[in-house]
């Protein structure tokens, strides 16, 4: 690899500063660190390691009124640094970068800047400082979609390349031709995290997919819920019903070993058509009296007779007041004797 | 968990923990003990009133939803919810100001335990833990009828 020529400032900036990690200062006396390959030593050593411990802690530059500089906080930059000598002059080539609090999307990040380095054509050693910070700029700014928010709002930036960050701050980059306020970046963070988890929860309620808008879809969930802890309740009567009978040690090695395994989603919809269709008239006689004497409401008991209409038209049949009836039911199962 | 970056599918990973198996395995195990404990309760010929019937019912339906909790653990904040519920009555409630950003998840917050002292996105992420755990636990309880009702001719 081609040296990297200001590498050892890093080393001795980080050994100044008196870093509290133990295993810094390990590896940071263990390789003997040159000039030529310092940095890369470091690397070779414990890259993720060496690239969490350059994150989670300030460095403040040489400079006396030091902003303190913040480091490319993926892997493979430090790696493109270290060959490209991205690093090679003192001065604020370490500013611009960000930094993420969390260590966990440093392998997003990896991806991406992977992706975008094959992209990229490197100049060799004789790296500009322009060179630099125009490099790094495309870099922030592909940076945007991964970034992350943290909880002060004060540290944003437009996607300038700037002065130094502060840390522990997350940026995030506005993108190009939307508004840089801190509060609509918060904002606009915010909606994406939960547009990512409302997808999760889409993947995950059978039906979902087609259905557009969020509205729709948090109905669709919360009538799955609903119809799950139905069937909970639905089988904790049938079982009870039925448990002295049942020798529970015995089922233990047949049950859910060997037949669980294509249950998916839509097995546990079709069923429940068929095995509620299996109810005989003395089952049923019996599930009525007992719904009729408990104090549930009209409703679910009509659904719950209603076999045959379990599934599919539960939107239908239920109405939205009906959730109220609902509502302290399912999970406070309260074990008062009436 | 809540803090992962906004990737889908590394959320998914990460939410789905527990492979479905493992999950369901240690769903069943707790489940049939509280079944095997419930059952040395019950008395072993069909209870004749109603009131009895109710109560038997009542105690499954509360060992389905404490078994599912505790091997869950207290890892999630639904699970703690319940578990809350099945011991004291401490209703934690702390209400970081929610009320403002609940986009119309303010059903979602009745359904699920616990939800309501939680922001938007912790919100999310618990319903679909519960949805999985939900799921599990239907599964184990339809299997067991279908393994005792082949077994033996009650139904």
């Amino acid at each position: 690899m081609e040296p990297g020529l200001e590498g050892p400032q890093l080393q001795f900036r980080s050994a100044e500063m008196g870093c509290a990690f133990d295993d810094f200062h390990g590896l940071i006396s263990t390789p003997q660190l040159t000039a030529a390959s310092s940095f890369t030593a470091l690397l070779e050593l414990a890259p993720p390691q060496a690239v969490e411990l350059l994150v989670t802690e300030d460095f403040p530059a040489k400079q006396p009124p030091p902003p303190p500089p913040i480091f490319p906080t993926d892997i493979g930059l430090i790696h493109r640094a270290s060959k490209f000598s991205v690093f090679a002059s003192a001065d604020n080539s370490l500013e611009t970068n960000t930094i993420l609090s969390v260590s966990n999307s440093l392998a997003v990040k990896q991806e991406e800047l992977d992706a975008d380095s094959r992209r990229n054509s490197y100049s060799p050693a004789d790296s500009d400082q322009s060179l630099k910070s125009g490099k790094r700029k495309e870099r922030e700014k592909k940076l945007k979609e991964s970034n992350k928010k943290s909880k002060s709002k004060a540290a944003n930036e437009p996607s300038d390349n700037g002065g130094a960050e502060e840390l522990p701050y997350v940026h995030v980059r506005a993108r190009r031709g939307q508004a840089t306020d801190s509060h609509s970046l918060a904002e606009r963070a915010r909606r994406e995290k939960i547009n990512a988890r409302m997808k999760l929860l889409q993947e995950l309620v059978p039906g979902c997919n087609k259905i557009s808008g969020t509205a729709m879809v948090l109905d669709e969930i919360i009538n799955h819920v609903q119809a799950l802890q139905r069937q909970v309740e639905f089988l904790s009567m049938r079982l009870a019903a039925v448990s002295p009978g049942i020798d529970f040690d015995l089922d233990s090695l047949f049950t859910v070993n060997g037949s669980s395994n294509d249950n998916s989603y839509s097995g546990m919809i079709a069923p429940p058509i068929c095995t509620e269709g299996q109810l005989d008239g003395a089952r049923q006689l019996q599930l009525q009296q007992l719904w009729h004497c408990d104090e549930l409401q009209q409703p679910v008991w009509a659904r719950e007779t209603d076999t045959s209409n379990f599934i599919a038209p539960a939107n239908s049949l239920l109405s939205y007041d009906s959730t109220s009836a609902n509502s302290g039911k399912p999970f406070a199962p309260r074990c008062t004797t009436s | 968990m809540s803090s992962l970056s906004q990737n889908p599918k590394k959320t998914l990973l990460f939410s789905a923990m527990k492979n479905p198996n493992t999950l369901k395995k240690k769903l069943a195990s707790r489940f049939l003990k509280a079944m095997k404990k419930l059952k040395y309760k019950m008395s072993p010929s069909p209870p004749a009133s109603i009131a009895e019937k109710k109560r038997r019912h009542r105690a499954v339906r509360a060992a389905a939803y404490a078994s599912m909790a505790s091997a869950v653990g207290p890892r999630r904040a639904w699970s703690r919810a319940l578990l809350r519920k099945m011991k004291g009555r401490k209703r934690a409630r702390r209400n970081p100001g929610n009320m403002n950003t609940r986009f119309g998840l303010n059903h979602l917050c009745d359904i699920v335990p616990g939800g309501e002292a939680m922001d938007s996105c912790s919100l999310l992420n618990e319903t679909a833990h519960y949805i999985k755990c939900l799921v599990a636990q239907v599964q184990i309880m339809r299997e067991i009828l279908h393994s005792s009702s082949s077994s033996s001719t009650i139904l």
